[in-house]
């Protein structure tokens, strides 16, 4: 193999070949089976590089920290990004507010005000954000930097979360996995491909509403705070107040929703839902009797080997992508699947194939908006002295989970979750080992034992 | 308890398919290495798979590997002739020789993935961490590069020397642990 065909298959793998190279590059592929093997080895190789990056990013950005899947082998997580940087992100968010604020009472007190323009920064970012300008270069996303049109800025991994602020205070918030493009500020107007936003809008022109487009819809807003989710197929917006109307690009049918009012629109429903807002529940329950949820992320649905009168549980799948056999429920980022409370405590019943480790999370809505989502994690050491194929009932209070708080580089260590935030999502995951964890049903309450209890089931 | 054969034959199906995904993906990436043709193979692929898998109901693991190898060298050259207008689409006969070959490389290829997990290990850690920028889902090279505040060019190189570093290191495990 000299280093003319190395370079071809580089340059192919690649996809930047001229048309001279690829014809080239074809004639030794037909000639020469040695350069066919190294290509089938590279792809090989480029093929598994992707399945264990994804592994890391796993880690590093949905999980936050490796510290969450250490394993039996090795306890020792790495840092937490989004911790390290959330005192310094807060100070400068802390300053750029600061000038903001000066700023506008220096204009308040001129005695011939200039009309400014509107303008748009990124003020504060956890986990992994970028920023890319309208040609394709990596922008800088250091708090405070200026976004111009044409800007996209995306937040990867379900903890991560950006906030693009406005010069006449309005704030949007990216949560999760969430990407956005900036369309122009005067109007304001911008681009949700994908994810959910959640906005404090100030007051718009009546006649210049701020535009928010997704893929399916038009969002008018005058000056309000709402939640918006959006996919392919969906948009779902609750406002919490002011007014926002909804439109659908497809037929023009149009909503306009006010305080406590959510809409869903969908390309399968001819019409646009109107919920009346709900307060949070205190309690949660999937049995999984007919079906698995259909909007749990991870699991497979099992009829067999369950317990005496149960029609279904949910057993874990493997995720090639980060090597991890996982039950992931729902993301209710919008309504949440329930409120923590002091004495909340969540309940599963459940068998394990091959006992041992594995580690419970909870992904939170806080109150904070310069921390809108926590990850709470806890070891389910109870696991390890489980019987195989027997099954359990196991009730773990809320208090028993750490928050990822990882200033001093030791992981989930943070104070359990707080009262009145919300849980969007729980999960069951192990690393590398397939439990064969089978969940049967799994619940939430007020009250319970006040300490992890695992009973066997009769 | 409830016993639905149905049910059955697609949990195992569901277990066979994502047990044997990453062999499957790295035999179509050879063919389409651009990632959005290889989603796309991939999709068609388990859909016919699961479509056939009666014809399959004897096999085991490994029989069910080569099988949907050969579903995928048949889809691979169907998507093949929707792009036959497109750059770097190699031609059909080409398709068909590092397609036939790769079958007979399913388990050496295997071993090659699994070996990789300890040769990254032995990277530098400057290294590791630039491959994992790289490959990670998110940004693109593009971006990587103007970050780090390299060209793009630049970047490409580095990542071919790692990965001739990687393939040597994968061939010398795979000698000593199997002689091969």
């Amino acid at each position: 193999m000299d280093h003319a065909d190395q370079r071809l298959i580089a340059l192919y793998l690649e996809g930047r070949m001229t048309d001279d190279e690829f014809a080239a590059f074809q004639r030794r592929l037909r000639d020469d089976p040695g350069i066919r093997a190294r290509l089938r080895a590279e792809a090989n190789l480029e093929s598994a590089l992707h399945d264990l990056t994804a592994t890391d990013a796993r880690v590093t950005e949905l999980w936050n920290a490796a510290g969450g899947e250490a394993d039996e082998s090795n306890g020792s997580p790495s840092r937490d990004r989004r911790a390290v940087f959330r005192p310094l992100w807060r100070a400068v968010a802390a300053v750029v507010a600061l000038g903001i604020l000066t700023g506008l009472l220096i204009w308040l007190n001129a005695e011939d005000p200039v009309e400014h323009a509107v303008t748009a920064a990124l003020w504060d970012r956890a986990g992994s954000v970028a920023v890319v300008d309208s040609a394709g270069r990596l922008r800088s996303v250091d708090a405070g930097v200026t976004l111009r049109p044409g800007d996209k800025i995306r937040s990867h991994g379900d903890n991560s979360f950006a906030t693009v602020g406005f010069t006449d205070g309005t704030r949007i918030q990216l949560v999760g996995e969430t990407s956005i493009a900036l369309s122009g500020t005067e109007p304001m107007r911008f681009t949700l491909f994908s994810g959910l936003i959640t906005a404090k809008v100030a007051r718009q022109p009546d006649d210049n509403p701020m535009v928010i487009e997704t893929p399916n819809d038009l969002v008018e807003v005058l000056g309000t705070e709402f939640a918006l989710e959006t996919s392919s197929e969906h948009t779902d917006i609750h406002v919490r107040s002011g007014r926002v109307r909804l439109i659908r690009s497809t037929d023009g049918k149009a909503v306009l929703l006010s305080k406590g009012e959510r809409a869903l629109s969908d390309v399968h429903k001819d019409e646009l839902l109107i919920k009346a807002d709900r307060a949070p529940a205190d309690t949660w329950e999937e049995s999984f009797e007919q079906r698995l949820p259909g909007d749990w992320r991870r699991g497979e649905f099992v009829r067999n080997d369950l317990p005496a009168g149960s029609l279904g549980g949910v057993r874990n799948q493997f995720e090639p992508r980060w090597n991890s056999y996982l039950i992931d429920s729902s993301m209710r980022w919008i309504e949440g699947l329930f409120v923590v409370h002091a004495d909340t405590h969540l309940h599963f019943t459940f068998m394990m194939e091959q006992p041992g480790w594995m580690n419970l999370f909870l992904l939170t809505r806080t109150h904070d908006e310069s921390n809108p989502t926590d990850l709470f994690q806890y070891n389910a050491a109870p696991f390890s002295s489980a019987t195989p194929d027997a099954w359990y009932m196991l009730s773990i209070p809320l208090s028993q989970w750490k928050r990822n708080d990882d200033q001093h580089g030791t992981g989930f260590v943070g104070p359990p979750p707080p009262s009145g935030d919300l849980v969007c999502a729980v999960s069951w995951s192990s690393r590398h080992v397939d439990r064969g964890l089978v969940i049967d049903r799994v619940w939430v309450t007020r009250g319970g034992p006040g300490k992890v209890e695992m009973t066997p089931l009769r | 308890m409830p016993d639905d054969p149905a049910q059955d034959n697609y949990e195992r199906f569901v277990r066979l398919f994502t047990r044997h995904e990453a062999a499957v993906r790295a035999f179509v990436r050879a063919m389409m290495p651009r990632p959005d043709h290889c989603d796309e193979i991939m999709q068609e692929v388990s859909i016919v798979a699961w479509r056939k898998f009666d014809d399959l109901a004897t096999a085991g693991g490994d029989e069910f590997c080569r099988w949907a190898c050969t579903i995928a060298r048949f889809e691979v050259l169907k998507h093949r002739r929707r792009l036959a207008r497109d750059r770097l689409v190699l031609d059909e006969d080409v398709l068909k020789l590092l397609a036939d070959e790769a079958l007979d490389e399913i388990e050496v290829r295997s071993r090659q993935r699994e070996a990789l997990d300890g040769c990254l290990k032995k990277l530098k850690p400057a290294q590791r961490e630039l491959v994992i920028q790289a490959y990670s889902p998110g940004p693109t090279i593009s971006e990587i590069a103007a970050a780090l505040g390299k060209t793009r060019d630049a970047l490409y190189q580095a990542l071919r020397r790692i990965r001739a570093q990687l393939l040597i290191c994968i061939e010398r495990s795979l000698e000593r642990e199997t002689g091969l």
